[in-house]
């Protein structure tokens, strides 16, 4: 490289440290400044970077090395959402359409279309605010993100503080929310996966073992029950493993808007600033070759409680207008966003508290040390402020002020390190254009063609491997990790039944003690949909399944989901390649359909782009495209909770929805190594009505237990019924409703048609139920429950299909992870 | 008739201390929270308050160990706590608060010196359960008012295997009533994991000094303060009292008498 | 990745830092013998899922390098007030050891790296303060492995890379012990 852009010290007159400039670099070719930006980690693009140079020849000055880490930063996949904002030339069936901004056309869309009055904010702030209780008082913020970049590196800190800055979100939602619910979500490869890996990747085992000691090492010292989530094996995961955290917190709805003014102090609260994680927004954009090197991170979770402790505190008694994470980027991201918000800012990074004393100016600005908050103080309340912060061992320190200067202006003892407009910063970002291409899967898949199943395996025998199926087998080995209990308020847990062991679908969460209200039973409900196995065959059904999943969880556990809210995380490889970018685009836009049809909004969401590893022969390998609902919703009564086991025998069972010959994508098609047809379609009208019909019945106290049928169909629903709450189950086939005609036992017991819920109902109030529940399309009685604890299907023909004790059927599901963990 | 003042410990890493404030309050108490950063500085007595309560949690990260350093600082600026002991005002450990006062010396005997100390569970990992528990009959415990036998509570904790230092010193345990809860299986008898969750000796899970106003317990009496926090609370065939609620209950009765 | 000398960890950086008035100590801190140690059986069960059947035990301990104007009878006193439980555990202060050639036991200490910002250290800072010593000037924790059986010792090495340790924040050594 001709034109040479390295460090020249010039230290100013007064200035301890020497300053970075990127020498040249007005007269860099695209070439160069290309060059310059792969050595650099920044990943902006030819187009960015000319964008940069342009501004810069009208400032008249080469940039310094912090101004250029800031628009790197600032401008990344990770802070800016590029893919989701820019224009795509998107091809399907030989047509090709062009979006203007995916992001504004299918997530946001829905929920501008929906207009919900209870969404009090939705996408711009840290996490989506929704309203809380009948009382007005309170709000509800919710946030899910992923960390896969750190996680594939170092899967223990890389989970930790995965979890750590996505608890930092809820506490810069509005003023601060008190976070009451953690989950994690993982995807990983197989744990009984011993095949060859590339050097210095992690085992899959291994890794699955990290993470989860980070999310529970760190969650369980913050205090905040980890009481939902999920675990998702397959292959595609084994070299590049997801990891997701969220988070639900509480917050007064007085606290739900912030603004800075001008005069007010830049205050930085939590750890140190060190040498860690440098890089971490824009290394998120470049695939794992092993050569890139983020410094990973050990999290230290007992500052971040005496963050969250602290800032509840001071913002009780409104000290502060303003608060915000340092997270990707550090003080930059931070920062510069306060100062958009605010007009202006000026710090002087020279005041920040170090790790090390050696750190260069730029690398104050851009380390994303853990466990760090950005405020903004009238200058008024910061000796009360000082005094909260202190009493709870929190370091606090002045950066600067916010000023109504249009730019970011960022010293170091008298040395300017960065000076920039916010104007540039925020508009000058130049959209990149993307070709997508979708191209449908052959008609075998998706149609609804006639099956051959069984291939002389017994459904018994399929059942038992669906049991002990990695995907669906007992989770109970990694839920005790977890304090899901801590401030009292699960009072719908994960594990539930006689033994406590049994799979629930959803946690609710009543915060009577973190809001400090002895009265009322307000509480919400938090569930997951996240099926990659209908992504591969078609991304807008999964879109929809995942949807309908997620909302058919909260269903059970008797949550309101009139006013769900959703969250969306995507996971998907390089958008630079068409046809991971199609499919991408087609989830999104069967978000739109799932949110519109549900007449459910997203309030929040994330996307993780660039998941690809190479893998041993050196070819870059994408995850499958996945995408993690999260969705929430008020359960007006905690006390009319319902939970999956069943409760006694001689009650009738009710199912809820048609099913079909779903089995594309299916954990059958995969137990018997077909393809299987028939990929589920979501009707969401249809399924809303049965949903509020459950609910309706739910109310009046007529559902006894209720499950979801998702992987595995009916059986497993059945199964895992019966032996969590150890009574029998005698199933009838020909009382299922069809949609078309089913000859086979298999299909009917193992369909993973959508939108169905397995019922109890109390025996002397079948009557009652039924006229409650009339509403549902479609709800039939397709069995009891009998005290002889065996699950028995009778098939069309009236001989019985299978005969299991549920004991063994226990055993079966709870040895899989028991037995990988040992 | 005024609600008995009530210390409640915070130390950084405590993070129980609201749903204790919270069950306190639930049964007349009135509770006040103060930072171990209060209690050094002196501006909070110790012997203004009726009671005192040590929340779980992770002081401190459990750095050096479960309750270490909160331990270390118990002994170098909490010196009233002992007193205060002595004048029979209850002391209450939960967890994190237990594992502190026993590694204080503080529990099961006063005498300053640790005669227990927690190792990692034997299973080697984190473990949230409810579990079954076998009160003390004999104890004198002022907080096991009105309980019955068996009752149940949650637990949550990595390092809650109880250790002794001697075998003898069982012995003493079991002479002055001091093992006030053991870990039992569904039918009462003592039984290993998972009934125990911890492998502790003699399936202790609390310890009470022979007085019986002070006491330490591995599970969460606040988590169980209403039936909707019991796991079975939908199948409706437990037994319908909210052990944790009782306990606090027992101990601001106390007080105020 | 792998020194194979004891002495070289993450600790050296302290070892060598400028303010070399201040001395530097080691504490290996581990569980009495009679108590189980899920620590390293959990590493023998990683071992063994990485395919080296031929380790017998392991046993963990874990190690303190702090450095500050300490005399040796502080570090007694802190090693046993605060770094070890007194009933369930046992402390040494190390001094440089001499490799036992022809052991089959083999010791591994695993440090952060000295970049990565250790969250115990102020704890140990903290702790040093409440019991009335002076105040070190750094503290790191890291982890040590006593590792029994019959394994080549570069596969031992590459396995733990793989297993236990993670290269990227970590700084491993191996070496016979007795």
């Amino acid at each position: 490289m001709k034109n040479a852009v390295l460090a020249t010290p010039k230290a100013a007159p007064g200035a301890e440290a020497p300053q970075r400039t990127a020498q040249g670099f007005l007269g860099l070719s695209a070439k160069g400044l290309a060059e310059l930006s792969r050595k650099n980690i920044w990943s902006l693009s030819e187009a960015e970077l000319l964008a940069a140079q342009s501004y810069f020849k009208k400032e008249g000055r080469d940039p310094t090395w912090a101004e250029m880490e800031t628009v790197a930063q600032y401008w990344s996949e990770h802070c800016r959402h590029k893919t989701f904002n820019s224009p795509i030339d998107y091809s399907e069936g030989g047509r090709t359409r062009r979006i203007k901004s995916l992001f504004s056309e299918t997530l946001a869309k829905a929920t501008k279309e929906l207009k919900k009055p209870w969404c009090l904010s939705t996408f711009k702030d840290n996490a989506g605010i929704v309203s809380f209780g009948k009382s007005g008082k309170w709000a509800l913020a919710l946030k899910a993100e992923t960390h896969n970049h750190p996680c594939a590196l170092e899967p223990y800190g890389g989970a930790a503080t995965g979890l750590g800055g996505v608890v930092r979100d809820i506490l810069a939602a509005g003023l601060g929310a008190k976070p009451v619910l953690a989950t994690d979500v993982f995807c990983f490869g197989r744990p009984d996966d011993r095949k060859p890996l590339p050097e210095g990747a992690v085992p899959p085992l291994r890794g699955l073992l990290s993470a989860i000691a980070g999310v529970g090492d760190y969650g369980n010292r913050l205090g905040i029950p980890l009481a939902a989530g999920g675990l998702y094996f397959e292959d595609g995961y084994r070299l590049t493993p997801l990891v997701f955290a969220g988070c639900a917190g509480i917050l007064p709805r007085w606290a739900v808007g912030k603004a800075a003014k001008p005069g007010d102090l830049i205050v930085a609260a939590g750890g140190r600033t060190g040498r860690d994680g440098i890089h971490g927004a824009t290394f998120s954009s470049v695939e794992l070759d092993g050569s890139a090197r983020a410094a990973v991170q050990i999290g230290h979770p007992i500052n971040e409680k005496k963050i969250l402790d602290a800032l509840l505190q001071a913002r009780d008694r409104k000290l502060y207008r303003f608060v915000t994470d340092c997270g990707a980027g550090g003080f930059a991201c931070a920062v510069t966003e306060l100062a958009v918000v605010a007009g202006g800012a000026r710090v002087d990074l020279s005041k920040a508290p170090l790790k090390a004393a050696d750190l260069e100016p730029w690398e104050i600005w851009l380390s994303e040390s853990q466990e760090r908050m950005v405020l903004a103080v009238p200058p008024a309340n910061l000796r009360a402020l000082e005094k909260i912060f202190a009493d709870a061992s929190c370091e606090i320190v002045v950066l600067g002020e916010v000023v109504r200067s249009g730019r970011i202006t960022v010293e170091h003892g008298g040395l300017r390190v960065a000076d920039l407009s916010l104007d540039f910063l925020e508009n000058g970002l130049p959209r990149a254009e993307r070709k997508a291409v979708w191209r449908a899967p052959a008609a075998a898949k998706t149609g609804k063609a006639a099956l051959n199943l069984g291939a002389g395996r017994r459904c018994a025998e399929i059942l038992s491997a669906a049991l002990a199926h990695p995907n669906v087998c007992s989770r109970e080995s990694v839920v005790r990790r977890y304090d899901y209990e801590v401030q009292a308020g699960t009072v719908i847990k994960p594990l539930q039944g006689v033994k406590h062991d049994g799979p629930g679908d959803a946690c609710v969460i009543w915060p009577r003690a973190a809001v400090g209200e002895t009265e009322g039973f307000a509480g919400f409900a938090l569930s997951h949909g996240l099926n990659p196995a209908y992504g591969k065959i078609d991304p807008y059904w999964m879109a929809l399944a995942c949807v309908d999943e997620a909302l058919r969880n909260l269903v059970c556990v008797g949550a309101d989901i009139s006013q769900a809210s959703l969250l969306d995380n995507f996971c998907w490889g390089s958008p630079d390649n068409p046809e991971v970018l199609g499919s991408l685009v087609r989830a999104a836009l069967g978000c739109y359909d799932a949110a519109m049809g549900f007449q459910t909004p997203f309030v929040s969401g994330k996307d993780s782009l660039f998941n690809e590893t190479k893998n041993a022969a050196g070819k870059s390998v994408p995850v499958p495209g996945t995408l993690l609902i999260t969705a929430a919703a008020p359960v007006r009564d905690v006390r009319k909770s319902v939970t999956m086991d069943i409760k006694a025998p001689g009650n009738p069972l009710y199912l809820l929805g048609p099913t079909a010959a779903d089995l594309a994508g299916s954990l059958c098609a995969e137990i018997l190594g077909i393809e299987g047809a028939g990929l589920p379609h979501v009707d969401p009208k249809a399924a809303l009505k049965g949903f509020r019909a459950v609910l309706a019945a739910m109310d009046k106290g007529v559902v006894l237990s209720a499950h979801d049928l998702s992987e595995g169909g009916l059986a497993v629903t059945a199964a895992e019924m019966a032996f969590s709450g150890e009574f029998g189950i005698r199933l009838e086939l020909d009382a299922i409703a069809c949609k078309g005609v089913i000859y086979s036992p298999e299909a009917l017991l193992f369909s993973e048609s959508p939108s169905r819920i397995l019922l109890e109902v109390p025996a002397d109030r079948e009557a009652e139920f039924v006229r409650v529940a009339k509403g549902a399309p479609v709800l039939r009685c397709v069995g009891r429950t009998i005290a002889n604890p065996i699950l028995k299907v009778k098939g069309l023909d009236g001989l019985s299909v299978m005969e299991e004790p549920i004991a063994a059927l226990k055993a079966r599901w709870q040895k899989t992870l028991t037995e990988a963990f040992a | 008739m005024k609600a008995p003042r009530i210390l409640v410990l915070r130390a950084p890493g405590v993070n129980c201390d609201v749903e204790t404030e919270a069950a306190l309050k639930f049964v007349g108490g009135a509770p006040e929270p103060a930072t171990m950063a209060d209690v050094c500085a002196g501006r909070v007595r110790v012997l203004d308050y009726a009671m005192v309560v040590f929340p779980g949690g992770f002081s401190y990260g459990d750095d050096l160990g479960a309750g270490k350093i909160l331990a270390v600082q118990i002994r170098s600026y909490f010196k009233d706590l002992r007193h205060l002991v002595r004048q029979k005002r209850p002391v209450l450990g939960v967890c994190n608060g237990f594992q502190a006062l026993v590694k204080a010396g503080l529990l099961p005997f006063g005498s300053g010196e640790p005669s227990a100390g927690f190792a990692a569970n034997d299973s080697g990992r984190f473990e949230a359960r409810w579990v079954h528990l076998r009160l003390n009959t004999q104890s004198s415990s002022l907080f096991f008012r009105g309980l019955p036998e068996m009752i149940e509570l949650p637990v949550a904790h990595g390092e809650g295997k109880l250790v002794l230092r001697s075998p003898r010193l069982l012995e003493d345990l079991k002479k002055n009533h001091s093992i006030a809860m053991q870990y039992v299986s569904d039918d009462g008898k003592l039984a290993g994991y998972p009934a125990n969750p911890n492998g502790s000796v003699f399936n202790i899970a609390a310890l009470s000094n022979p007085e019986g106003n002070c006491l330490g317990l591995m599970p969460h009496p606040e988590r169980f303060t209403a039936i909707y926090h019991h796991p079975n609370w939908t199948r409706q065939t437990f037994f319908k009292h909210c052990a944790g609620l009782e306990i606090f209950r027992n101990a601001v009765e106390y007080c105020r008498s | 990745m792998i020194e194979s000398s004891a002495l070289d960890n993450g600790a050296a950086r302290l070892a060598a830092s400028p303010r070399a008035t201040a001395a530097f100590y080691r504490v290996e801190v581990s569980l009495k013998r009679d108590l189980p140690d899920p620590d390293g059986a959990r590493a023998l069960a990683l071992l063994h899922a990485a395919g080296l059947s031929a380790i017998k035990e392991v046993r963990s301990a874990k190690i303190y390098a702090v450095r500050g104007p300490l005399t040796l009878s502080h570090v007694h006193q802190a090693a046993k007030e605060l770094l070890c439980d007194a009933v369930t555990e046992d402390y040494k202060i190390l001094s440089s050891q001499t490799p036992a050639s022809g052991s089959r036991r083999v010791r591994v200490e695993v440090w952060l790296k000295p970049e990565v910002s250790d969250p115990v250290e102020d704890s140990v800072l903290l702790a040093f303060a409440c019991a009335g010593l002076p105040k070190p000037s750094s503290a790191r924790q890291g982890t040590v492995y006593y590792i029994e059986g019959r394994v080549a010792q570069a596969t031992l090495e590459k396995t733990l890379v793989r297993w236990i340790a993670n290269p990227l924040i970590h700084r491993i050594s191996a070496a016979p012990s007795a």
